[in-house]
């Protein structure tokens, strides 16, 4: 199943290359540009809200890399130290350059990402064991690792006394042939996700190779209250504690700041602020406009505003022997509800707006592989909801987030300060609230579909 | 509530088998649609020149006037579509016929939906079953 799923994107992944590289360069006709901007993009957040991580189960670098690795075995160990920093780092660059190049509007260049990717995939994984580019590298998967917090679905242990009883932990180790140990049978957890011991979606790529290798039956997929896990401070296997983990928390950050840039970066007034910084900066070059936005964007302002609201919950409710860091980072998580709103209303609104591109797209990519019509004219009768229809969704997406973080910093409130939860929980609320109030005026903005030149 | 993941029964190295036929898939695939996208289509000689109106555009109305010409002079009789793409894909096109009002002048009324870039792309079929394609790039339309 799972390997049927992934030839699937196999070849919609060479479609987009092909037509990516080969068809006509223009990304409105392009099925490079339109299905991985607006089908992929949408159909990937839509996915992991309702059901769970199932396209990193999916995912076709993990193929080839399966295929790669017949011939290579890898031995080294990707240095664990770095934690998630790199692809933290990593995944704002990615973001970086996509508004930078204005790379929705460039079917060759996201023709040769994807090629980047797969290379990237196979290289990382033929150096180093286990899933590293999963776990380390890949930008991603970030996402769906933190967006998957808020996922109906995980996979877990469905009696854990079996697991006390286990002495063999296959789902870690996998199960080899008895009478030929090198023979890999069933794998274990690639991502050292030891299921006893896991907590919630953190890193798990939903392969189920644990649900397999389990001789005892024992490893299932079961529904969970979504977001719940963000709360939860157990140990948990591969990850440890959230709350001691500032790199996690910094992701989670970057992943709900950069819901807000993202969307803000499609609208008018970035021009204009663009055009300011420019001045002041005394630059007439993009790159470094961008760039400064994006450093004050997913860094310097929400490191100020999450310092400045554990400052306050410090001062509130005092007597906790925590420091404004670790409040921040135990704080923190609670915005991933809030983020996966906004990407949803942004993200949802292209797909909701632009999915039936994909039959006149196909129309044209078969006129250009064959010159020929075998798909019929292109019609571009219907290619989706009326923009306008959108805007409840999206105003439903972002207050739904909104609700979902305001609950996530009461419960972290009432664990970490459970005599004054509620003063400890208040600065946290008024930041959502305004957050809130920004991402909906954001997305009542027209949508400007433009890359963002300065000097108009 | 629980769900029983379908269990796989362990099959030995199964990618070793599986890879074979789908590499081989892949590879046929790939070729024929690389040889499909070296085939052109027909293009001919005449040359198509166009001025748009207002001169700088908004959201609203506009229009789109084209010459079309060959070395005998105005090429008259041919259809002329505009299709109208923002710079961003999954968004409505514009489509409009351009209607001859002068031998060999071709005007195309439409209107720019949503601010930002677009690219109006012209395809134009000569009397004698020739094409011309233009593709005109209108950078920043004002709401």
């Amino acid at each position: 199943m799972r390997t049927a799923a992934q030839a699937v994107l196999l070849l919609v992944a060479l479609a987009i290359v092909l037509h990516g590289l080969f068809g006509r360069q223009l990304a409105a006709t392009n099925l490079s540009t339109v299905l991985t901007w607006i089908h992929y993009r949408g159909l990937l957040i839509g996915v992991l809200l309702l059901a769970g991580n199932l396209f990193c189960a999916a995912c076709p670098m993990i193929l080839v890399r399966d295929l790669a690795r017949r011939f290579h075995t890898p031995s080294r160990r990707w240095p664990r130290r770095l934690g998630k920093w790199m692809a933290l780092a990593l995944f704002a660059a990615v973001l970086f350059a996509y508004e930078l190049f204005d790379i929705w509007g460039l079917p060759a260049a996201t023709a040769w990402i994807v090629i980047g990717y797969f290379a990237a995939a196979v290289l990382v994984d033929l150096t180093f064991s286990g899933a590293a580019f999963c776990k380390h590298v890949c930008p991603v998967g970030q996402f769906n690792f933190i967006a998957s917090t808020l996922s109906p679905l995980e996979v877990r242990v469905r009696d854990r006394d079996v697991c006390r009883r286990c002495k063999t932990v296959d789902c870690i180790k996998g199960r080899r042939d008895q009478h030929a140990p090198l023979v890999v049978i069933s794998r274990g957890c690639e991502l050292a996700l030891f299921l006893p011991s896991k907590v919630g979606n953190l890193d798990c790529t939903f392969c189920l190779d644990c649900v397999h290798a389990c001789p005892h039956d024992n490893a299932a997929i079961g529904f969970r209250v979504p977001g719940d896990e963000l709360a939860d401070d157990r140990r948990r296997s591969a990850i440890g504690r959230l709350s001691r983990r500032p790199d996690l928390a910094a992701l989670a950050l970057v992943f709900t700041f950069a819901a807000l840039l993202n969307a803000f970066a499609m609208t008018a007034p970035v021009t204009a602020l663009e055009q300011r910084l420019s001045v002041w900066l005394g630059t007439g070059g993009e790159a470094p406009v961008l760039a400064a936005l994006f450093v004050a964007g997913l860094a310097g302002v929400p490191a100020l505003l999450v310092a400045a609201a554990a400052a306050a919950t410090r001062s509130l409710a005092p007597g906790s022997n925590l420091g404004v860091g670790r409040i921040a980072v135990r704080f923190a998580f609670a915005f991933v509800p809030f983020g996966a709103g906004v990407w949803l209303a942004h993200y949802g609104f292209h797909f909701l707006t632009g999915a039936g591109t994909i039959l006149p797209v196909s129309q044209i990519a078969a006129i250009d592989a064959t010159g020929r019509a075998l798909l019929g004219e292109p019609d571009w009768r219907w290619i989706g909801v009326r923009a306008g229809a959108v805007f409840p969704f999206q105003l439903g997406a972002v207050l739904l987030g909104a609700l979902g973080s305001s609950a996530l910093a009461q419960r972290i409130a009432e664990r970490d300060f459970p005599s004054r939860a509620r003063r400890a929980a208040a600065s946290w609320l008024v930041l959502i609230i305004a957050l809130t109030a920004i991402a909906l005026w954001i997305i009542g903005l027209p949508m400007e579909m433009r890359g963002v030149e300065l000097g108009g | 509530m629980l769900v029983r993941a379908a269990r796989r029964q362990p099959r030995p190295r199964d990618l070793r088998r599986l890879a074979p036929p789908h590499a081989r898939g892949l590879i046929v695939l790939a070729a024929g649609l690389m040889i499909a996208s070296c085939t052109g289509r027909a293009t001919t000689a005449a040359d198509l020149s166009w001025t748009i109106s207002p001169q700088s555009a908004a959201v609203g109305p506009a229009t789109l006037t084209m010459t079309l010409r060959d070395r005998a002079g105005a090429v008259t009789g041919a259809r002329l579509r505009l299709e109208g793409h923002m710079s961003h894909p999954g968004m409505t096109p514009v489509v409009a016929d351009a209607v001859e009002r002068t031998p060999g002048v071709y005007v195309a009324s439409f209107t720019f939906t949503m601010a930002g870039d677009w690219v109006l792309v012209v395809s134009a079929t000569l009397p004698d079953g020739g094409r011309v394609e233009r593709r005109i790039e209108v950078a920043n339309v004002r709401p």
